[in-house]
């Protein structure tokens, strides 16, 4: 039920200003931007960067997610608030990498057509594969950042310590995600690639049991 | 003033970790067998890879002693993670400087992505953030707890980095030698004396780490810049 609160809550906020959705979209396409402009690619060559350098954006997609969703209460002092309410801690950190988890989705599924058009990601080659790969990368990735968030951000120098452990920690999803996304969309059949979703599902369920086991201790006063 | 050199016991580790030091030195470039094509480049081989076993031992007692602390809130074993975490970074920046030295001459350059130096390499990165957090995290308590969270997820990050670097790039040659139970017994008894030698290192780094430490942590109290003890 708390679970469903927090997550409602934070739904609830961003649907009011969907402030965090739009930083997240728009930051994409200026990413690609630049990333087009400095690599230059031969157009034979683009099939083989574009996975990386989606999986690359979504990253820092993804920090700037986190620095919102956590960043917000932490603005307004609301986040000691929160976690003064009389419910276990580890549905906090559920709830709130659950609604960032929500977000993120809905970021990359609206900034997918700028890699389709821009750097000609071939989606349509396997969309089944790729909403899976994207879904349970998301999951990871959600799993690490909620609880790296819940700890980094309520520190001084939180914004700037967030991404110094936050992508060390999250190397094996980016060569899993990367790597899935490039075996997939090339139309390799699934069962030789399907070890990179294992090593992505055994990263979540690791690193969400440490998230549920460990956030009691980060929300301490 | 007592210093941690006036100890006795701390006397006595100093000597034999100086002694087997020394022996395993002689071993080495003395005893051990020469291997062919590869010469003197070979015996860096007895100094990486028990860096490497006992960084990861260092790392493996950071993860234990941080989950003592969060559970049990006595500062010692904060003192403690700390200090393996000390010790096993710098026994890693070795790793990291050891493994292109060899590289070198026996493959032509020096960093070419092998699975188990790129492990060494992000877990590396991994405590920067680390040591960053424990600076820059606020409140000495609070940032302890921080740090002990982070020490946890790296154990757990290890195998599947691992695994990841290692699939990632299949065509690096994953080991430069034959593996450990194939290898000749006259390199096998110098390279587990050279293992031992170094687990004494580390032992006796962390024992002094952890005095300094824990001095430190008083000097704080004393200043009033931890809350309560």
């Amino acid at each position: 039920m708390a679970f469903l609160t927090i997550l409602a809550k934070d739904i609830r906020l961003e649907l009011r200003t969907r402030e965090s959705l739009a930083a997240m979209v728009v930051f994409s396409l200026t990413v690609v931007l630049l990333f087009a402009f400095a690599f230059d690619f031969a157009p034979d060559l683009r099939g083989t960067f574009t996975p990386g350098l989606m999986w690359l954006t979504y990253f820092f997609v993804a920090v700037l997610g986190l620095l919102r969703v956590f960043g917000q209460e932490k603005q307004l002092e609301a986040y000691d608030l929160l976690l003064t309410a009389p419910v276990d801690r580890s549905l906090i950190y559920l709830g709130k990498s659950t609604a960032f988890f929500l977000l993120l989705l809905v970021a990359q599924l609206l900034s997918l057509p700028v890699f389709v058009l821009f750097l000609e990601l071939p989606l349509a080659a396997a969309p089944g594969y790729f909403i899976l790969i994207l879904l349970v990368t998301d999951l990871a990735i959600a799993a690490v950042g909620g609880l790296v968030a819940g700890l980094s951000l309520r520190a001084p120098a939180g914004d700037t310590l967030l991404p110094i452990i936050l992508f060390p920690l999250l190397t094996p999803i980016l060569i899993a995600a990367t790597k899935a996304t490039s075996a997939a969309l090339a139309g390799q059949p699934f069962a030789e690639w399907d070890f990179w979703i294992m090593l992505i599902i055994t990263f979540f369920a690791l690193f969400v049991l440490a998230g549920i086991f460990t956030f009691d201790y980060i929300a301490e006063q | 003033m007592q210093t941690f050199h006036s100890i006795r016991r701390h006397q006595v580790l100093l000597a034999i970790t100086l002694l087997f030091a020394a022996v395993n030195l002689w071993l080495i470039y003395e005893v051990a067998p020469v291997v062919a094509k590869q010469e003197m480049a070979q015996k860096i081989f007895y100094y990486h890879v028990p860096l490497a076993w006992n960084a990861f031992l260092g790392y493996t007692i950071v993860a234990i002693t941080a989950g003592l602390y969060l559970v049990k809130h006595d500062p010692k074993w904060d003192i403690w993670s700390l200090a393996a975490a000390e010790v096993a970074t710098a026994f890693a920046l070795l790793i990291l400087m050891t493994g292109p030295i060899w590289a070198t001459p026996i493959w032509g350059k020096s960093w070419s992505w092998e699975p188990r130096l790129t492990t060494t390499l992000v877990l590396f990165v991994i405590f920067l953030g680390y040591f960053m957090v424990r600076e820059f995290a606020g409140p000495y308590e609070r940032s302890s707890r921080y740090a002990a969270v982070i020490g946890i997820l790296a154990l757990i990050d290890i195998p599947l980095i691992l695994t990841a670097v290692t699939w990632w790039a299949p065509e690096v040659q994953s080991h430069p030698q034959m593996e450990m139970a194939n290898q000749p017994s006259a390199i096998l008894r110098v390279f587990f004396f050279s293992l031992f030698s170094f687990t004494l290192i580390l032992i006796y780094m962390l024992l002094y780490r952890r005095y300094v430490g824990a001095l430190v942590y008083r000097r704080k109290i004393a200043q009033g810049e931890i809350d309560h003890v």
